[in-house]
């Protein structure tokens, strides 16, 4: 299948950028997750600013790519645009009806209107498919060659609602601001320290998963690890986490915001990771390499680091804690860079991550692969005595790396 | 014809995600292609992984199934697209299954060739 596409390319850190913008996988269970928490409470506003977040990071692709392919008119730009969005895994959009003042685009296929609905079991109350439509108002903008804040789209129909397709209506906006995306961040971190001694072969396992197809099939969706992946982009989910803390933070509700946020990392850990370590790809590529519990963390540590969002690295282990240090965390050095220095952590997908494994491996005996339901997830995550993150270091507080600290 | 079992698998991702399993009997992940590229009512695109010391053999019917050969030794994996209606995924599984069952029985019969001579 070929596809019009700019480059990927792989920079320090296991980073990996599609142009310009850096990329991380992330599965339509913590795509649910997050964005059901942060549409919780509908005074934050907070769905407008996923629509913007999708059309600053559309916008920034889109533009960057135009620039270094040279499309030769709208057809091709169109193409570009449709390609990016289905290699990415977000499903199929047709723009061709877009015109200078506004238009439909349709959305056959679609990860948020369609792959949330396997995430959530049922169909939805509103419309999920906020991303597609923030990024058809980038592609306007881009076909047209507006700034990025010209357009808007409107949901008109959204397969998480059960409707046969997405629908959006592009239109010109009356006011409203688009951030710029900041592209891959600024962080010059040192070296990462070695990794830790274990019987998995880091780098053998990063080799095999790098040899599997993870770009978006025909349709525009990843189902790998009987998840559906998306190769997504850092800044958006940044730019939707931190806007929902500062706005949460504003109505002196910041401790509740980050824990909302933990526990959408914690619901990322269990389906992401748990889905990845019951799944067959698991079984073939790092089960036959692991002899003890503890090489479970290392083997899920060696595939998130296969995954973009930086180097992970265990600095000690045992059944009752584990400790991680994070190189290049693209939650920290994308904070950095769209806010400046914090006064707290920010790491807090990576927070719940780390505890979360340790609860799959020793509370949940994920090796005995059971079924990722609701009822064990309950038992692994909201039991008494599980494993809680503490953040230790921060690269958004200044250090050279983040620590974080999961024990009982 | 020999059985061959459909089940969900775990996750299935509502209803897109089947395992076709031969109850034990190892399925020859070649065969297998062989067998759908020749009766399919139109070409496939084909692909093979490696992970770690498995290969896996990838056929894509494409906007219908994904087939995946050689995950397990007794089991191929299909993943319907999302933009399938129910029916005709029920369908497409039938028919695979039905290939499947003759590689099956392909299988027996090299086997007894093999102890003939």
């Amino acid at each position: 299948m070929s596809r019009y596409l700019p480059q990927y390319s792989e920079v320090d850190h296991g980073r990996r950028l599609l142009s310009k913008e850096p990329l991380v996988y992330h599965c339509n269970f913590y795509n649910y997750w997050l964005q059901k928490t942060l549409l919780l409470d509908e005074s934050l506003g907070m769905a407008q600013v996923i629509q913007d977040a999708a059309t600053e990071v559309g916008f920034s692709i889109l533009e960057a790519a135009g620039q270094a392919l040279q499309p030769a008119g709208s057809e091709q730009k169109r193409q570009l645009a449709r390609d990016v969005f289905a290699d990415l895994g977000f499903g199929t959009g047709d723009f061709s009806e877009l015109r200078e003042d506004g238009g439909t685009v349709k959305f056959p296929v679609s990860h948020y209107g369609g792959s949330l609905r396997q995430a959530s079991g049922v169909d939805f109350a509103v419309p999920q498919s906020l991303f597609d439509a923030g990024y058809a108002a980038a592609v306007a903008a881009f076909l047209f060659e507006k700034p990025a804040n010209h357009f808007e789209g409107i949901i008109e129909l959204c397969q998480s609602r059960g409707a046969e397709i997405g629908m959006v209506v592009v239109r010109p906006r009356q006011s409203g601001v688009v951030h710029k995306s900041p592209g891959l961040a600024t962080y010059k971190g040192g070296q990462p320290q070695a990794i830790f001694e274990s019987a998995v072969d880091e780098p053998g396992v990063l080799k095999a998963l790098a040899g599997l197809d993870l770009a978006g099939n025909e349709e525009g969706l990843i189902p790998r690890f009987g998840l559906m992946l998306t190769n997504h982009f850092a800044n958006f989910y940044n730019r939707i986490s931190f806007e929902f803390t500062r706005k949460m933070g504003e109505t002196d509700l910041l401790d509740a915001g980050e824990m909302l946020l933990t526990d959408a990392g914690y619901r990322c850990a269990f389906h992401t990771f748990g889905g990845i370590m019951v799944s067959a790809e698991w079984d073939a590529v790092v089960l036959p390499q692991l002899r003890t519990k503890q090489d479970w963390v290392h083997g899920m540590v060696a595939v998130i680091n296969a995954l973009g969002w930086g180097v992970w690295r265990v600095a000690e282990i045992s059944d009752e804690r584990l400790v991680v240090r994070i190189w290049d965390d693209y939650e920290s050095c994308g904070y950095l860079d769209m806010y400046g220095k914090s006064a707290r952590p920010v790491s807090h997908l990576a927070a719940a991550a780390t505890a979360g494994m340790m609860n799959l491996v020793h509370v949940g005996n994920i090796a005995n692969k059971p079924e990722l339901s609701v009822d064990f997830y309950n038992e692994v995550f909201e039991r008494d005595g599980n494993f809680r993150p503490e953040h230790v270091r921060s690269i958004a507080q200044g250090d050279e790396y983040t620590e974080i600290v999961a024990c009982r | 014809m020999a059985e061959i079992e459909i089940r969900r698998n775990r996750a299935c991702l509502r209803g897109l995600h089947y395992e076709l399993r031969s109850g034990g009997v190892a399925l020859n992940p070649e065969l297998v292609c062989a067998q759908v590229l020749a009766n399919a009512e139109r070409g496939l695109v084909q692909a093979v992984e490696t992970w770690g010391q498995r290969r896996v053999w990838r056929l894509i019917y494409q906007f219908r199934y994904e087939l995946r050969a050689g995950v397990k030794p007794d089991c191929v994996e299909v993943l319907h697209r999302q933009c399938v209606s129910p029916e005709q995924r029920k369908v497409d599984r039938l028919w695979l299954a039905r290939q499947l069952s003759a590689v099956l029985v392909r299988q027996g019969a090299l086997l007894e060739d093999e102890v003939a001579e």
